[in-house]
Order: C-alpha cells, then structure tokens, then sequence
C-alpha cells in the first residue's frame, strides 16, 4: 500500500481546475475570510499571544471558546499570513497578526465593526438595487443614527468603525492645504469632528466657528477647551441644514459621502448665501481616481450599505459643485483617496 | 502614494481582506441580476442593463464599476460594459454552475458564515440558529433552494470529473453502490465512462426526483437504479464497489458508524471508494473556508487530513490501498475491507 499522506500519483495539468474558476470561487468566499478575522478579532487571540507562541487549546481554555472550532479557524488563517503554526497546533504572531492586537491605532476595532451589525446588512445589499433606502434600514428597520440612539453601547465601536486611521489622515489634511490665509472658518456640522480642530491648530492665526447639534453644543466646548482651542473657536447651536453664521470668509463641509446630491446641494448653496465677498468653500472628502486601490469601490458600496451616501469622481464633484453655485479651483490632495477641495462662487 | 492610510503593505492586505463581503455581495447581485446573461450577445450600456432588470441605473452603475474592477465585466467604453473570461463564468449555462453557487453562498450561507462566532462558541451549527434547523433540513423544506444548492455545490466538478475517470481505472466494477448524496456529478461521468456498469443510488427521498431527471439527460438512467431512504445492508451483497462521497458533512461518529455498517455489507472482495476533500498542505485556501462553512451549516462536518481519513477507515475495518489526486484538495480513496 501507499500512505495516503503521499500521494504517488500525478494528475496532468490540463485536468485541474482552470485558474478563472480558482479565482472566482476565492472571490465569491471571502466574507468567511472576514468572520474568521472578526473571531480572531473579538476573542484578543493576538493579545493572547503577545508574549510569545501558545497551543490552541491554551487560546481556546482562554477565550472560552472550543478548541477544536478554534483550531480550523486559526489554521485557516494562518493561510493568510494572519498568525503562524510554528509547530502543528500551536500558533504565533505575525506582522499582519499585531494589527489586530488591542491597542490605538491597530485595526481591531474596525474589524469588529465590519464583522457585526456591518456584516448582517450587507446580506442585503441587493435591496439597494431597487430602493433608494439603505441596506442598513432594510435590516434593521431604521438607520443609523436612529440605531445608535436605541443602542447606546455601540456609539463607540461604530465611531472607531469608520475612523480608522483617523490619527493620520486627520493631521495630513489639515496640512494639505494652507488655511492661513483665511480669517474665520465656519465648520456648517454633521462632518468629521476632527478637521476643525486640527486645522485651527496646525494654523495658529486662524478664529473658527463650530456649528453643533444643540444637545452637543457643551461637549464640544469642552473638546476644543481641553485641546486648547477654547479663545479661537465658537461654538454655535444650529443644524448642519439650515443657513449657518454669516460673513465669514471660509466654510468647511466634510463627509459630503454620507450625503445624496440634494442634501450636499442645499448646505452648499446655504453657505454660498453665507459667506462673505471673496469666500471659499472647503470639502474635506475621499474621491474616487484611476489610482485609487480596488477596495475604494468596495467602500462606495458599503456608504450604500449603512446610509445613502456614496463615494464621488472628481468630476462628479464638479457637478454636485455646480449644482451648489460653485466652481472647483482647487484640489489638495494627500494621496489617491483623500483631499481638500477648495471651491469659489461661480460666476 | 495611493492610500497614505494603509502605506503599510501588511496594513493593507489585512484591510483589504476586511473587504471579502463586499466582493461576495456584488457578485450575488450580479448573479442574481443575470448581467453575464444580458451581456452575452454583447456589451450594454448600464442604463439599458437597469431596465432590463428593474433596478436603480445609479446603484446598478457602482456595482457593476466595482466588479470590473475585480476584472467582472469590462467597462469598455463609459457606463458600457461587456463580459469577461471571469464575468463568463456567472452565465447560467456555463459548465461550472458557479452562478447558481454564488446565488446560495450569497443568501443563506453567507447569513450562516456570520454566525460563526456563535458556533465557535456552541458548537451549534449557524443554520440552526438563524433557521431553527441545520442545513440538510433546511433544504428539505426548501425544495427550490434545495436544487439551487445541490447544483450549486457541483461548482467545478467538470474539472475533476475529467481527472477522475483518467486518475483510476473503474473498468472492473460491474455494479457500483453509491451513498451519501448526489451532489456532486462523479458518479455520473463514471457511468458515462464505464457503458457496461449498472448503479444503485440510495438518496434522500426528497432527491429522488432531480436526480432521476439529471440521470436521464446524461443518458445513464436505464443502468442505474434510484433508491429512496434506502439501508445499505440491503444492496452492498451485490455492490463490486462502494463510492461513499460527503463524508466531510458527517461527525467522526456518524462516519464510523457508516463505514462499520458498510463493512459488515460488503462482500470482502469488494472495494471501498471515497471521493473527498483533503486537508494538504498544498490545497488552496478555499478548501480550508469549507471545513468553516462545515461547522456553519452542520456544526458536526469536518475536513479532514488524509492520515485522519486513514484513522478513520481503520477504525471501520478498512485497509486504505491506495489515494489518488484529483487535484490539490480532491482525491479518491481505495481501501479493502479486512477480515472481521
């Protein structure tokens, strides 16, 4: 007999699968990919072993979870480089493994947020095919915000969620593009909470103007009081909808890719109503690009999935400009992915 | 730089890999839309492809953009798309039946992954949580998903049905006993390959008849005899061989169990024969998502490693002959029945 561990046999080339379907099966599984790494993820395995290589069934006993569920989904990793089997059964950390660890900056807590309430509605993608309401509505029956309000232990997974990385592109953008030469910057709301501060303190002459939900209006002081913003910046109870402070000389909207056109286009034209003679308009958004990374058009889909929002090419950005009463002048970018867009009132 | 976010090659592959479910969504609304159909006879503008399947040209217009990138669809002029070698593949004639694959791994089974965390924890497979009973019953009472997925598990098989007949000389087997469901097609291309061997099937009663109908368009269905919820005590006498297939759906427990009860059937000239995925070092990662989609559906199924298989036969008084490869995962199995 022959060990069945040594296969003796060769099979011609031209028999085995051809490389199209290979392919296109790998595609079609890669949401196990991402629950094997939301598991991994949510039971620390990589905290657990920070302090060097341990057996399966230490991680399992630790993780209270079944050590031999837990070792096919370790070993399934291990096939993507995500942890290493240095010997059979007994796991290690890898590079790719320590961006999992729990820790500022790693990319833990996005995974758990793509692997939870994320993952359940994009089972319903298909649905924004034919109805304008998000996937996430059609799931849970409400959006987001609404969501969150009934959910208050989710705020800070879901914030964490969709910042990831937030600690260095925040900084990058507010460098992007040279805010000195403004007088007041007035943040019209609902945006990136991030930019107006970091653009104040990368641009010490700069005065802004915050514009928060009235509920919010006290904490946000306080933000701007502990970053030491507190003589430069107001803060103003108002909606991100209605007209916001008159006269200034720059307005600041952000995450324009959570908005439809008609809800971009209203603040738009507010601001255009609002601004002094010779104002600027700011977007602070990603854009699509022919250098952008395919993930980027996975990322439109999933703005889809949990609000109504989508991603935009720069010329769609010149259009939802136009539409505004702008025109585009400027685009400081700091990569394929991420700028500043500077607008002046169109003629 | 493209992504100063993820500059860090490791960082981005991770967050890339975050990303699968996406892939695996488009790819279901694509499928489900049939856009490989519609563009067959050749490339469509997106508003076209919209009205044909009622849907929002906006929405459908970032999907398809996303899989072309994925190299799904061509976008060969702006808004125009036409197919490509991989878009060719979710036409629903082609020979690989991954488009009625991609239609169920898009609905129950990609709900079923997202519980894996409840099945790590409970050993309870996902169906049962979601569905209130593991996926072979879930399939009874769904008779048209049931199709769906049977079809759709023989994804590939083309392939390995060519390699089977070339890998393994079926010639001296006069009569073939098959269990364990018909879901994949081997057991078809052996028949085909062999004019003179006659076939018993013990399938699921609920099978019987999309089993009967695919026999008789292969043209195997006068040599062949279909039974319902069958014992393999009352057929195996006459069986030269035994093709047991799915064993990876069933616990250690259960497999023993079957290989005994077949051991004491067999005649002790008889042989064998087990067509399975095998754990290797050398498989692709898509076998490994299956032994994970095993715990999901069944919570008991397993894949398993060609010297755990061996165990296993051992274990039900079988002497493991011989393994031939199908390809990197797959591989048929001989063994002899021992003395008792």
């Amino acid at each position: 007999m022959n060990s069945p561990s040594m296969p003796p046999e060769e099979i011609p080339a031209h028999l085995l699968l051809p490389a199209p379907m290979q392919h296109m099966l790998e595609l079609a599984q890669g949401n196990v990919v991402l629950q094997a790494l939301y598991v991994a993820a949510k039971l620390g395995i990589a905290d657990l072993l920070a302090d060097g290589p341990r057996d399966s069934a230490e991680l399992a006993a630790a993780s209270q979870s079944n050590p031999d569920l837990l070792y096919r989904i370790l070993r399934f990793l291990v096939r993507f480089e995500v942890f290493a089997e240095p010997q059979p059964g007994r796991f290690a950390l890898t590079p790719a493994a320590e961006t999992l660890r729990d820790r500022p900056g790693s990319l833990r807590e996005f995974v758990l947020y793509c692997g939870e309430e994320f993952y359940v509605a994009w089972g319903n993608f298909i649905q924004t095919l034919y109805t304008p309401e998000s996937a996430f509505q059609t799931t849970y029956g409400m959006n987001r915000c609404d969501y969150l309000a009934r959910n208050p232990g989710k705020e800070s997974r879901f914030d964490a969620g969709t910042r990831v990385g937030a600690e260095i592109y925040v900084p990058a953008l507010a460098a992007a593009y040279d805010f000195s030469t403004l007088a007041t910057l007035v943040d019209v709301g609902k945006g990136d909470r991030d930019y107006l501060p970091a653009i104040l303190q990368r641009h010490p002459t700069l005065r802004g103007i915050l514009v928060e939900k009235a509920g919010l209006v006290e904490a946000a002081r306080q933000r701007l009081d502990a970053a030491g913003l507190a003589g430069r910046c107001e803060v103003v109870a108002g909606n991100h909808l209605a007209p916001p402070p008159a006269g200034a000389d720059g307005y600041l909207v952000s995450n324009v890719q959570r908005m439809e056109d008609s809800e971009a286009g209203q603040i738009m034209r507010n601001c255009r109503k609002a601004m002094a003679e010779g104002g600027r308009l700011f977007l602070i958004e990603r854009f699509l690009s022919d250098r952008m990374p395919w993930t980027l058009l996975g990322e439109d889909l999933g703005l889809n999935v949990q609000t109504t929002g989508r991603l935009r090419t720069l010329e769609e950005f010149r259009a939802l400009l136009a539409a505004g009463g702008f025109r585009l002048t400027r685009l400081a970018a700091v990569d394929a992915t991420r700028g500043v867009f500077e607008a002046r009132p169109a003629a | 730089m493209p992504d100063i976010l993820l500059a860090d090659p490791l960082e981005r592959r991770l967050f890339d890999l975050t990303l699968g479910n996406s892939v695996v969504q488009a790819i279901h609304a694509a499928a489900l839309l049939d856009i490989a159909g519609l563009l067959q006879a050749g490339p469509r503008d997106c508003d076209d492809l919209a009205e044909a399947t009622a849907t929002r040209p906006d929405a459908l217009y970032r999907v398809l953009r996303f899989l072309a990138r994925l190299e799904i669809f061509a976008e060969t002029a702006p808004r125009r798309f036409a197919l490509t070698p991989l878009a060719e593949l979710l036409l629903d004639d082609h020979p690989g039946l991954l488009r009625k694959y991609i239609l169920f791994r898009g609905a129950e089974a990609y709900a079923a992954v997202g519980e894996l965390m409840h099945s790590l924890k409970t050993g309870e497979s996902a169906f049962r949580k979601l569905y209130g009973v593991d996926r072979p019953e879930y399939l009874r009472q769904h008779p048209e998903r049931a199709s769906l997925f049977s079809e759709g598990m023989s994804a590939g098989s083309e392939w390995l049905d060519k390699a089977l007949v070339v890998a393994y000389d079926f010639s001296p087997i006069q009569t073939l006993v098959h269990i364990g469901g018909v879901d994949r097609t081997h057991v078809i291309a052996i028949l085909r390959h062999c004019p003179a061997m006659r076939g018993i099937f013990l399938e699921q009663a609920h099978a019987i008849a999309a089993t009967r109908k695919r026999f008789a368009e292969a043209g195997i269905l006068e040599r062949c005899e279909l039974v319902a919820d069958g014992v393999p005590e009352t057929f195996l006498p006459e069986a030269d061989a035994c093709l047991v297939s799915a064993i990876h759906r069933r616990s250690d427990a259960d497999a023993g169990a079957l290989l005994r009860q077949c051991h004491k059937a067999m005649r002790a000239d008889a042989r064998l024969l087990i067509i399975e995925k095998f754990v290797t070092d050398r498989m692709p990662w898509t076998v490994l998502e299956n032994d994970l989609t095993m715990l999901v559906s069944t919570g008991s199924g397993r894949l398993r490693t060609p010297d755990e298989f061996a165990a296993l036969l051992v274990a039900g008084g079988f002497r493991p002959t011989r393994f031939v490869p199908l390809d990197a995962a797959i591989g048929l199995l001989e063994a002899r029945p021992e003395a008792p």
